[in-house]
């Protein structure tokens, strides 16, 4: 599968949390902790649990910059 | 933006050996990042640390680290996962590398430790923010904008029952 999201970081996951409809899945990458809300189902359908291999993926609209002040 | 929130995440993260270097001591900020939490440049860290101000520790590289307990006792801002006062979970500090603007539309490229950043924001955002090459900036992502896919090259680790 080829994905135009220009911001993919390869990662491996921490932590997953399942609720009742969403998952909160906690990635490492590279000793920096990136959280990512998905559904139980996505997260449960793609077997994530602690240490698996992922990049995770952002849409270049959904980053926001702030500066400093 | 603060960058306290990236530096309390970056020290409290377990680290999986990554490719940028020895990882700080748990609760130790690198200089750099002491200084801007701080507020005052490397220098002044530097020379502090020379008078007697300021204690510091090293790194297996010797690069010196400030623990989060100096830098509250200087009077760092508060060193907390809430720091910015913004919900969002994921913050990455760096410093803008390119802007091109596209009529409305500006593209703008973020370093971020070993990560690169694309963000597409407004032409406006960018002229209000004075981003341009070499400015320190902030990205920000929600954790329900943030996809996970998995990687098939690596090997699949058994889900605990």
């Amino acid at each position: 599968m080829n994905i135009g999201a220009r911001n993919q970081l390869r990662g491996t996951v921490t932590s997953v949390t399942l609720g009742a409809v969403m998952a909160e899945v906690k990635v490492d990458v590279f000793g920096k902790e990136l959280v990512s809300a998905i559904t139980r189902a996505s997260a449960e359908s793609l077997g994530l649990c602690e240490g698996s291999a992922v990049v995770v993926i952002m849409k270049a609209t959904e980053v926001m910059l702030g500066t400093e002040g | 933006m603060s960058p306290k929130k990236a530096a309390t995440r970056r020290t409290s993260t377990r680290t999986s050996g990554g490719t940028n270097g020895a990882s700080p001591a748990p609760h130790s900020l690198p200089i750099g990042e002491a200084a801007r939490a701080l507020g005052v440049s490397v220098d002044t860290l530097r020379r502090w640390e020379r008078a007697g101000r300021l204690t510091t520790t090293r790194d297996s590289a010797n690069r010196r680290l400030v623990s989060e307990d100096e830098v509250r006792r200087l009077g760092g801002r508060s060193i907390s996962k809430s720091g910015t006062g913004l919900s969002a979970r994921n913050q990455f500090d760096g410093v803008v590398t390119a802007v091109e603007i596209w009529g409305v539309i500006a593209l703008v490229e973020l370093q971020a430790g070993p990560h690169r950043f694309v963000s597409i924001i407004t032409r406006d955002a960018v002229e209000e923010l004075g981003l341009a090459a070499g400015v320190p900036a902030t990205a920000t992502v929600k954790a329900t904008s943030v996809m996970v896919a998995r990687r098939r090259d690596q090997p699949t680790p058994t889900p605990a029952e």
